[in-house]
């Protein structure tokens, strides 16, 4: 029945079974109090503040990829870009790979 | 425009930058991971509490992403493989570090506390007063969760995907995820329950 209400909670369930539990609901004070309890959860920990990734943090992540992207050598001319792409980005993952390990 | 015409629109937009990132157009990459880092950053540090766990798992991803952009045939959503490799990262790192405290098994619903009635969590002027150290609470709570309870939770209920994206994300099935996020509702929901009684019988 607890899943059933989590399902509910998140209006994954066929519009009848749904229907249904609304009129379980309406007269069971228990189930009520689950659903708004849970629902009341989910809402609060939504709340939790989101925090911006730092600045340095994303500085250091932009150098390291810049880097890795300009190691890799170009499309050779004629190629399917996709194709070189491949081939390119893997080559150049080794030698990023130290850099990405020093903090930020 | 509505949400699903949003949505159609966010796609292709998004389509567009992955066909520029394959072409070799870094900037496309760097839009691309504009749009995400603040996501997995924070999903990073609500599964592992630390910073610097969580910039590693930061960098890790894109890496990752930026790597394997070939492999990725748009079967799945960009979203949902970037959370895949991102939860992958932190399963791996948790699970690794044998030091890391371990986490609570979460109860069975068998062993659920006494039901607490509604009203009580209502909002009020005190709770709104107390928010800091509710949000304490539930972070603490949170990280109670065994891990793959924890992830599921999250790209649920935070992150908002859907059940048969988390079971992709997390490679698990989706009863499986369903389980996971049911159990770890109920768990944190009783341990709320728990600090709002407590400060019942504070008052």
């Amino acid at each position: 029945m607890r899943e059933l209400l989590s399902d509910f909670i998140d209006h994954t369930l066929h519009w009848r079974t749904a229907r249904s539990l609304e009129g379980h609901l309406a007269g069971c004070p228990p189930c009520r109090c689950y659903v708004a309890t849970v629902e009341r959860t989910i809402v609060l920990y939504r709340e939790r503040p989101v925090v911006d990734v730092p600045v340095a943090v994303r500085g250091h992540l932009r150098e390291v990829l810049r880097e890795r992207h300009e190691r890799a050598p170009k499309p050779a001319a004629g190629r399917c870009c996709a194709e070189a792409g491949g081939t390119t980005r893997g080559a150049a993952a080794a030698a990023t790979k130290k850099k990405v390990a020093g903090k930020a | 425009m509505t949400q699903a015409m949003e949505a159609t629109v966010a796609e292709r937009e998004e389509r567009k930058l992955v066909d520029g990132c394959r072409r070799g157009d870094f900037d496309c990459f760097e839009r691309l991971m504009a749009r995400y880092e603040k996501k997995i950053y924070n999903l990073a540090l609500r599964m592992l509490r630390d910073p610097d766990d969580a910039r590693e798992i930061l960098q890790e991803t894109f890496l990752k992403v930026y790597d394997n952009l070939e492999k990725f045939r748009g079967e799945a959503q960009m979203s949902t493989w970037i959370y895949r490799i991102a939860m992958n990262e932190a399963l791996m790192r948790i699970r690794k570090d044998k030091h890391r405290p371990r986490s609570l098994e979460v109860v069975d619903e068998d062993g659920e506390r006494r039901e607490i009635d509604v009203e009580d969590w209502k909002p009020r002027p005190v709770e709104r007063a107390l928010t800091k150290e509710l949000g304490g609470e539930l972070d603490r709570a949170v990280a109670l969760l065994p891990e793959d309870y924890r992830g599921a939770f999250l790209l649920r209920d935070v992150e908002g995907l859907s059940n048969e994206q988390i079971a992709k994300a997390m490679k698990l099935s989706v009863p499986a995820v369903k389980s996971r996020i049911h159990r770890a509702r109920v768990f944190l929901r009783n341990e709320l329950a728990t600090y709002f009684a407590k400060g019942r019988r504070d008052n």
